[in-house]
């Protein structure tokens, strides 16, 4: 019981002692671009004749302003929590896994088959055939282009932007025909057994225990990366792949993991919200909860840690979006504005950083200068 | 004869390093001056700075007496400088005349006027002594022959200064004695050279003056006539140089590494090696001379599992292993110090421990059950950064903030550190300063001791006939011949490093 607690709470620990001091401006840039984009978009919405301080403190209320609202942001970070950490993994092998979006729709379709087509299980093993199912089809649907990358050296983000479409239709397809429910007029697959729904925990929040098993995922996401060997490897073959392959590390199987990891994680994002939120899938499941989920790892550095913070973000941003559009009348569609500039704020960020090295070394310049004026 | 360029008080630093002190040196119209200095002495950042890759911090350019601010590549061979790179800047795929013909004005506008470059190109090669056919694509030339391409490419560009930096480095002795003899036909028309280097047999042999640099200041600046290597490599290095490894009578155990008529392809689809053959026993060095790209890297790849064998097989204490995977040959206790640093040896944004530690990692103590023992591998880390001297702030730096040298103590200690039994050591030398690398030769030689053997490939003549008990040469993926190093001498290396056989040597012998 004791060794398990040290493994939940040693990554955070270690995890703070990397924020200390010495990595503030690691931890900077992310705040810097959120702040850069709010006020960006604030004056863009001065344009348009809002009054953005007030759009604001609505996007505020209705993103954590009561219980319902956190509730509902808990529940639409939850997917980008998952899946950011997926894009994560992936990304530390110098893999750009865009698939994520169509690796939630598989997963989603396998869920909602094991939890509608089976039944008479008790709870306690339909639960987690739903959750294996939905992991087994993430996986699945990574296999393809995770083989190709592997074995092939084909370049991943083409291969998955294109399976995104096929899952896209494939999700169509099964909601119109192998999953739809009977007798309806809108095209939506039937709900899932009530054996398979997790459990409700707090009713006005909606709140179920698929966060609880992010927060643990996260954990043991940072612990596997830094602490596992499989994760070593990743961060090896990722930093350099060819003096990984001389090191005796087996390049194309730790892609091949990485990748997999990557998808079940996905996978799994998209189950969790069907038996836990939604209980059924239609044409809009999650639709762009992927692309989301990328940025939120990027917001958060690619950093396990840095997930939370990001998933968090960007659910909030969701959330909040209805309220200020219900509240003030300002679109929702803004709130992808705030996104995009974010995105790009951070990306910037990185050369804000380089213009401190710059200045640094400036200033180590003229040190030197006065080194040399001293000596003549 | 008049002054063509002077450099007065150049200054140049980089975080951390002042890599040009107050460099103040001159070209007379006409002469060869040879820049002498060991490896980061500073004088490829001097000519970058004369080049206009670098600005300088301080300090005046003056060229035929005017000042000028060269501030990119252009301005400078409009000018009249032109520089020939350690690495060549040519398109591979392209012929030498297109080569030539890039960021050139065309006479006939937008249409390319290759024909007109071409017989420009043939007087010019006949006036110099350059021999390249115009047409050939530049990839199937060898290595001298692309320089010579480079230094057409700047004589086309009317250069009166010209700029080689460390040329001879991938050419054999012959080819050194042929280019030799272009410098001087350049100078005798009045053309000026800057011959960067840091081998005083070349500055001997060709230099008019000398201008030595240590740690980014000039010691000196000497006629060449009136010197002697000794005083140049006292001048260069500061103190007397004791070159002389230590090394105990041979004592070879069994063989551990047999090589029997392998073959494997090389990047390009052809032959890179062609039934090489040769053993090794315990407590033996055995050199691989050769000038650069004759296969040696390939070799090098083969034998750590890194390149798919064609025909032949490798045997590792008897077992054969021609098909193993790199790890399988770490078990076997296989180690292997990578030619290039930065693209086999370390993933630079990893720390100085993991990169220590990447060969072991699935190994207790430092892994049980997949679980990382951080502790033990702290603990091997810290072992080794006092054993290698490795300056470094903590082993949890990343490899990127060391300094090259400290970089390859890194992967010295990486490769050393689990007492191999068959050392792969591939330019374990290159970019060190002369007191490490009389570390590493110390190093190696205590691991021949221990009776460890090791397979020395390097293209530094000197370092081979210093540590090696047998030496073989190779060229074109083959080997020449192995003879023990008592019984050989640079004469008939140099030779062989040409393409003779051993054999051949012998019978050509009165």
């Amino acid at each position: 019981m004791k060794t398990k607690f040290k493994l939940l709470t040693r990554p955070w620990l270690e995890g703070l002692q990397k924020a200390g001091l010495s990595s503030w401006k690691r931890l900077a840039p992310p705040f810097i671009a959120i702040a850069a984009a709010l006020i960006v978009c604030g004056v863009l919405m001065l344009f348009m004749n809002f009054n953005p301080l007030l759009a604001y403190q609505a996007l505020f209320e209705s993103a954590i302003g009561n219980k319902s609202a956190i509730g509902t942001t808990i529940i639409k970070s939850l997917p980008l929590l998952i899946t950011g950490l997926a894009v994560t993994i992936a990304y530390r092998t110098e893999i750009f896994n865009i698939g994520v979006e169509g690796q939630i729709l598989v997963g989603g379709i396998f869920a909602i088959w094991v939890g509608t087509k089976v039944s008479g299980l008790p709870s306690f093993i339909h639960i987690p055939l739903c959750m294996i199912a939905g992991m087994a089809g993430g996986m699945a649907y990574a296999l393809l282009p995770a083989w190709l990358k592997a074995k092939r050296g084909i370049n991943e983000v083409i291969v998955t932007l294109l399976l995104n479409y096929v899952a896209a239709l494939l999700l169509s397809w099964a909601v119109r025909g192998p999953l739809r429910e009977p007798g309806q007029l809108y095209a939506k697959t039937a709900e899932i057994a009530e054996t398979a729904r997790l459990p409700i925990l707090v009713p006005e929040m909606r709140l179920h225990p698929g966060i609880f098993i992010a927060l643990i995922l996260i954990t043991l996401g940072y612990f596997f990366l830094w602490h596992t060997v499989p994760g070593f490897n990743i961060r090896f073959v990722g930093a350099n792949q060819r003096a990984a392959e001389a090191a005796g590390i087996n390049v194309p199987k730790t892609m091949m993991t990485s990748f997999l990891i990557s998808g079940s994680l996905a996978g799994l994002a998209g189950t969790l919200h069907i038996i836990g939120t939604e209980y059924r899938m239609l044409e809009s499941f999650l639709s762009g909860f992927g692309y989301d989920a990328i940025a939120a790892a990027l917001v958060g550095q690619l950093h396990p840690l840095g997930v939370l913070l990001g998933g968090f973000f960007f659910g909030a941003l969701r959330s909040g979006s209805n309220g200020m559009q219900i509240s003030l009348g300002i679109p929702s569609t803004l709130i992808y504005v705030i996104q995009a500039l974010i995105i790009l704020f951070v990306l910037a960020s990185y050369h804000i950083r380089f213009g401190w090295r710059w200045w640094k070394r400036e200033k180590q310049r003229d040190v030197f200068k006065q080194e040399i004026q001293s000596r003549n | 004869m008049g002054e063509m360029l002077r450099l007065d008080n150049i200054t140049k630093s980089f975080p951390g390093v002042l890599a040009n002190d107050h460099i103040s040196l001159d070209v007379q119209e006409g002469e060869i001056l040879a820049l002498l200095g060991e490896n980061g002495a500073g004088k490829t950042t001097l000519m970058n700075c004369l080049y206009g890759q670098l600005k300088p911090d301080a300090g005046q350019i003056y060229w035929r007496g005017r000042p000028v601010e060269i501030s990119d590549s252009r301005t400078a061979v409009a000018l009249g400088i032109g520089m020939v790179h350690q690495h060549f800047m040519l398109v591979p795929v392209l012929t030498v005349v297109e080569n030539v013909s890039l960021g050139l004005a065309s006479t006939r506008g937008l249409l390319l006027d290759l024909e007109h470059i071409e017989t420009r190109l043939n007087a010019l090669s006949q006036e110099f002594g350059l021999e390249v056919d115009p047409r050939a694509t530049v990839w199937h030339l060898p290595v001298g022959a692309q320089q010579r391409v480079e230094i057409l490419k700047a004589l086309y560009r009317e250069i009166q200064l010209l700029i080689l930096d460390e040329p001879t480095a991938v050419l054999t002795p012959k080819e050194v004695n042929d280019l030799f003899a272009v410098l001087r036909r350049l100078s005798a028309r009045g053309m000026s050279v800057i011959l960067i280097t840091h081998k005083l047999e070349e500055v001997m042999a060709i230099s008019d003056r000398v201008t030595v640099l240590r740690d980014g200041r000039v010691v000196g600046t000497v006629k060449t006539g009136g010197t002697t290597p000794h005083e140049l490599a006292r001048l260069m290095v500061g103190r007397e140089v004791v070159f002389d490894v230590h090394k105990p009578p041979l004592k070879p155990g069994k063989t551990v590494l047999e090589v029997q008529n392998l073959k494997a392809v090389g990047e390009r689809g052809t032959l890179a090696l062609n039934n090489i053959s040769f053993s090794l026993c315990e407590g033996e060095i055995l050199g691989i001379a050769g000038v650069d790209g004759n296969g040696q890297r390939e070799l090098e790849e083969a034998l750590c599992g890194l390149r798919r064998i064609r025909e032949g097989q490798i045997f590792l204490h008897g077992q054969e292993v021609s098909h193993c995977k790199p790890d399988q040959l770490h078990q076997l206790g296989l180690a292997h110090i990578p030619s290039d640093r930065l693209d086999r040896a370390v993933a630079a944004k990893m720390t100085v421990e993991e990169n220590m530690i990447a060969s072991h990692i699935s190994k207790p103590p430092y892994s049980k059950r997949g679980i990382l023992n951080l502790k033990a591998i702290r603990q091997f880390a810290q072992r080794s950064i006092r054993e290698f001297n490795i300056q470094t702030p903590s082993p949890r730096a990343a490899v990127t903030t060391l300094s090259g040298g400290n970089q390859q103590r890194v992967v010295l200690a990486s490769a050393l550190g689990h007492q191999p039994r068959v050392l792969i050591a591939a330019q374990p030398t290159r970019g060190l300063d002369v007191g490490l690398t009389q570390q590493v030769y110390e190093r190696l030689v205590q691991e021949r001791s221990r009776g460890a053997a090791i397979l020395l490939i390097s293209t530094e003549l000197q370092e081979i006939f210093r540590l090696s008990d047998r030496i073989a040469v190779m060229y074109r993926g083959e080997l020449m011949g192995i003879a023990p190093v008592e019984k050989t001498n640079v004469d008939q290396i140099g030779m062989m490093m040409a393409g003779v056989r051993l054999e051949q040597w012998r019978d050509s012998l009165p």
